[in-house]
């Protein structure tokens, strides 16, 4: 039999992965928010910047399970996601992404994609598998890893008992003030009901909801602030608020809004470095931005293994300069590009120097 | 170029007015007209220079934006003061994109009822021509626009509606100055302070982490115009608002007596005067340049300036006399230390109908107090480190000798004789200057006297020895009074719509509007005023 | 909302500063830990004050001096006088403390050693001297009714 240790070792991998997953939706939601010309789709850029926000929370609650457990969190180049993002668990794309994710501008196609990303358990709208998939056994869907995940602690609290599953210090975890701005909170995790309650945050509030969706339809519209990401983001694409008395499987009957496609800028899709070669104005904000996220990611990952006061500097330093950065990139054209295109941040891994 | 609603001066007032207005129809269209530049909030860098500084002011990014001092023999500086006392303009306002809830403490006291009949109850000053219950529903309101920490249960004066955050509780160091006004008699409260604070509602504003860097506030929790104004235009939904800085307006032009046609104003980044055309004119600028302006907005319908038929524009000007009494104490056995960088406890005790006659005022604990004495020299403990004290002498030193210091603010009524205007020369934002005129009264320092027994006995109270005579600072930060809300166009220059007097469509909303100040810092009120002409002017969302 | 990031023109063309310098600077924010005894843990501030030194650079490109020659002139300080000596030297001499800084010790002391015990103090190094929870400068948190106030009130128990 496994020892407590060699399980929890197995956990952390688990808990690594749902950082990861949590942390790729970031990239994938900043980008086209940050593509859109100041000023123009105000309603698409402030649900995008909510869901991101939320995701921010799912990253702090997956570390605080990863902390919970007395695990230790740490971002590497091999950990950060990178693009085309082709998600993968114990060598198997997750079921219900099979499809690569871009980081790319504001556009029907990555909206339609992250209503894939965001589709509730149960919706009904997966694509077919192909024939050639079918052969192999299929990987988790999302919902089923983070069910999966939460059974994992049931079981090992029956054997071992919760306070030595969850023997991880509280100093450990981001508790209220490391998350504002956003819908939720964070939970501090010490036992099995908050662990639950952290993945169910994470699972309803984004990817995978666990309700049935024809039940009682009235609960994903009864308070609209709190419209779940598929939701919202199906709400970009009628260009069209939901309101309470609609039916979630058919159009929005609420509030319309502008949505131009037009008024984006002409972003390269999946930037590497590499593609700023040829220009070095656009290379060094590139790394700037780089070394600001690495920074970022390495601090989050400091104040989960005890120095809480990086989280502060995380955010205020990096995050903020990071989408300062960012924004210069997206309104300049990349020099000698055959396509006019303008430049985006490649979301990639620079050790940083501490 | 043409607009609907135009607004000069980008201030809380300015801001509190578009939210109002955008909130009826996002899709009004406003302009915003400042004169000043914009600095750049919420950066990490500027503030770990301003945190190196221990806290300087000369450190801060909009720190250039203040009034040079007075010219002295050898520093040309700005402005001129010609009455019999000097009311400093520099570092009382700052002039940039927001205005100057950039530095402000965040102080956000409501006036009390008997402040807005000072002329009825003591012959002195001049009435409002609304009271403190047509104000109230605006005061709550403004409160939750602002975001302010404060008592609900304090109903003096009197509340319809909680505060929209809780009041931050009295610190150790408050305990020595509230036992000893408790021991008094006085009756104490917490302060009313523009901190955001923790909502289960989703809120873009972080809410306050007691950093103690308020000046430069690194979450944005402190209400600060230039935050809010950057958020409607970064992420509102608002098409047709348009804030444009660097824009002085020279003057309002009118079409007739009665109507204003709209501004003419200097482009500083290209130099050329332009004109604007606008349906509503809202001046907003300051106590100071919201009358110069009309001053300088001379025609032949009105030869003395808009609205100064009667010669009541840029008269009555008052602030509020700040005053600093500092105490040693001669030891420091609880080792209490400056936590935080905003009062917490206060007492508006003086702050009442009984003393509006000789003069009402507030005592504020700063939280400056209890600042260690090395050398007779408050020293932190960074500046303690700093200057090579060894780990034992420095936990020697906060135990030792301290000083304690009350600060407060006293009421003085407005009178005809004070008052700005123009100064025929630019200043460095291509804002004219200003003649300040001010004298105070003979009975001043009566009543400073009769404050100073006050002080005396909460200091002997504590233990405490008084060092001297207090500071009076009369900084201009409370500048007032200087387009009076009244009746009658022979009493002031704006009725109680914050019109002027003869004019169909020019609004003043400034501390400028005030027919006093009370004994209270004066934004909470101007935000109320803002929202209520924001609401009376508001039209209703188009189909 | 977001304005373009602070960065003085002067940096766009310099060198990035050593790792070897960053180490040292390390070094002697240990150093401060140690002689005050005030903080615990250094390693965990090490990423913090690295930030710290970024945007002194970023906003006052001399500050890329300054760190290379304190580098220098603490390893001939350390040289001469032997670690516990030079560190009292440099922390406690008061001619070195006399502003401006006309000597490569008072460029230390003045430029980079009192900075960093002003970042240090930020992040909590003033605790150990006064039982103060939260100071000027300090993030102590925000104030959430139902949980600990981020500063002393007097309603907790026996401090």
């Amino acid at each position: 039999m496994s020892t407590l240790e060699q399980e929890k070792q197995e956990l952390s991998k688990w808990l690594h992965t749902a950082m990861t997953l949590e942390l790729s939706t970031i990239p994938l939601y900043m980008t086209p928010l940050i593509s859109i010309k100041p000023g123009k789709n105000r309603v698409p850029a402030n649900i995008l910047r909510g869901v991101m926000m939320e995701e921010m929370l799912h990253l702090s609650l997956a570390g605080n399970l990863l902390s919970a457990i007395g695990g230790r969190a740490c971002f590497t180049a091999d950990n950060v996601p990178s693009f085309p993002l082709a998600l993968a668990f114990n060598g198997k794309r997750f079921k219900d992404r099979e499809f690569e994710a871009n980081l790319g501008p504001f556009s029907p196609a990555n909206i339609e994609t992250f209503t894939q990303i965001e589709l509730p358990e149960g919706w009904g709208e997966h694509p077919e598998l192909t024939a050639v998939q079918q052969i192999d056994v299929p990987g988790y869907t999302i919902g089923e890893f983070y069910e999966a995940l939460s059974n994992k602690l049931e079981t090992l609290c029956k054997t071992y008992g919760p306070t030595a599953v969850f023997s991880g210090n509280v100093e450990h975890q981001l508790g209220l003030d490391y998350y504002w701005g956003g819908g939720g909170s964070p939970i501090v995790i010490t036992d099995l009901a908050s662990a639950r309650r952290a993945i169910q945050v994470i699972v309803t509030q984004g990817e995978g909801s666990r309700h049935n969706v024809y039940d009682d339809d009235q609960q994903y519209f009864s308070q609209p602030n709190e419209v779940s990401h598929f939701f919202r983001f199906r709400e970009i694409q009628f260009g069209r608020h939901y309101q309470a008395g609609d039916n979630p499987h058919q159009a929005p009957t609420g509030q319309a809004f502008e949505v131009d496609y037009n008024e984006v800028y002409p972003i390269l899709s999946n930037p590497k470095s590499t593609d700023y070669a040829l220009d070095p104005a656009m290379s060094a904000l590139n790394e700037q931005f780089n070394r600001l996220y690495s920074l970022m990611l390495y601090q989050i990952a400091e104040a989960l293994n005890g120095a809480a006061g990086a989280m502060y500097t995380a955010i205020l330093n990096s995050m903020h300069d990071m989408t300062a950065t960012a924004l210069t990139m997206v309104a300049t054209p990349i020099a000698n590009d055959p396509q006019g295109r303008n430049g985006a941040p490649s979301f990639e891994w620079i050790q940083p120097l501490a | 170029m043409n607009t609907d609603v135009l607004i000069i001066g980008s201030g809380v007032a300015a801001a509190a007015i578009a939210n109002r207005m955008l909130e009826a129809d996002p899709n009004r269209e406003i302009l915003i007209l400042e004169a000043g530049t914009r600095v750049k909030m919420q950066d990490q860098a500027l503030w770990d220079d301003f945190m190196v500084s221990g806290s300087s002011y000369t450190k801060l990014p909009y720190y250039k934006y203040n009034d040079l001092d007075y010219p002295q023999r050898d520093a040309p500086g700005e402005n001129l003061s010609v009455g019999a006392t000097v009311v400093p303009l520099a570092g009382a306002r700052v002039m940039t994109y927001g205005g100057s809830t950039i530095h402000w403490g965040g102080w956000s006291f409501r006036l009390k009822a008997e402040d807005f009949r000072l002329k009825s109850n003591t012959g002195q000053g001049a009435d409002w021509p609304i009271t403190y219950t047509d104000l109230e529903p605006f005061y709550n309101q403004a409160e939750c626009y602002i975001g302010v920490s404060g008592d609900s249960t304090d109903q003096d004066p009197p509340r319809s509606a909680p505060y929209p955050f809780p009041a931050f509780p009295y610190t150790l160091e408050d305990q020595p100055v509230y036992q000893a006004m408790t021991a008094l008699g006085m009756s104490s409260a917490n302060v009313p302070i523009a901190r955001h604070g923790i909502t289960n509602t989703t809120s873009r504003h972080a809410p306050c982490k007691t950093t103690g860097t308020c000046k430069y506030c690194p979450f944005g929790a402190r209400y600060a115009a230039p935050n809010f104004l950057g958020d409607m235009t970064a992420w509102g939904n608002f098409p047709n608002l348009c804030i444009m800085d660097n824009c002085v307006v020279e003057q309002i032009t009118m079409s007739s007596r009665q109507h204003a046609s709209g501004v003419i104003y200097l482009n500083k980044m290209s130099g050329e005067f332009l004109t604007v055309e606008a349906n509503t004119v809202i001046v907003a600028g300051g106590a100071i340049e919201s009358p110069k302006l009309l001053l300088r907005s001379c025609s032949t319908y009105w030869p003395l300036g808009i609205g100064n038929d009667h010669d009541l524009v840029g008269r009555y000007f008052v602030t509020h006399p700040y005053f600093v009494f500092t105490g040693t104490l001669k030891d420091n056995p609880n080792r209490l230390q400056p936590e935080m960088d905003f009062p917490t406890l206060c007492s508006r005790y003086f702050d009442s109908p009984q003393e509006q006659a000789a003069g009402k005022f507030i005592l504020i604990n700063p939280p400056s107090s209890f600042a260690t004495l090395v050398n007779n020299k408050p020293s932190s403990v960074t500046q303690m480190m700093q200057n090579g004290m060894l780990r034992q002498d420095i936990e020697k030193a906060v135990q030792g000798p301290t000083q304690v210091q009350i600060h407060g603010m006293v009421e003085i009524p407005s009178e005809y004789s004070n008052r700005v205007s123009n100064l025929d020369i630019r200043n460095r934002m291509g804002l004219q200057e200003t003649i300040v005129d001010y004298s105070q009264s003979a009975d001043f320092n009566t009543r400073m006297q009769q404050i100073s027994a006050h002080v005396g006995n909460i200091f002997e109270s504590m233990g405490a020895t008084l060092a001297g005579p207090p500071s009076i600072s009369w900084r201009a930060d409370h500048s007032a009074c200087t387009c009076r809300m009244a009746g009658t166009e022979q009493e002031g220059v704006i009725d109680k719509d914050l019109k002027v007097f003869g004019v169909d469509n020019v609004y003043i909303c400034s501390n400028a509007a005030f027919p006093n100040t009370g004994a209270i810092n004066p934004t909470l009120t101007l935000t109320a005023l803002a929202l209520r002409l924001g609401e009376h002017l508001a039209a209703p969302a188009h189909p | 909302m977001y304005q373009q990031q602070i960065n003085h023109p002067a940096n766009l063309s310099a060198e990035p500063l050593p790792p070897e310098v960053y180490e040292a600077m390390f070094d002697l924010f240990e150093h401060i830990c140690h002689f005050w005894d005030n903080l615990d843990n250094p390693q965990n501030f090490k990423s913090r004050l690295f930030v710290f030194m970024d945007n002194r650079m970023r906003l006052h490109p001399e500050y890329r001096s300054f760190y290379i020659q304190a580098n220098q002139t603490l390893d001939e300080l350390v040289e001469r006088l032997g670690e516990a000596a030079a560190y009292k030297m440099l922390f406690t001499d008061t001619a070195a403390n006399q502003a401006p800084p006309q000597t490569p010790l008072s460029l230390v002391r003045q430029k980079v050693s009192n900075e960093f015990i002003a970042f240090q103090v930020s992040q909590g190094g003033f605790k150990a001297f006064t039982g103060a929870i939260n100071y000027p400068g300090y993030i102590a948190g925000a104030f959430i009714p139902g949980e600990p106030v981020p500063y002393r009130t007097g309603q907790e128990g026996a401090q």
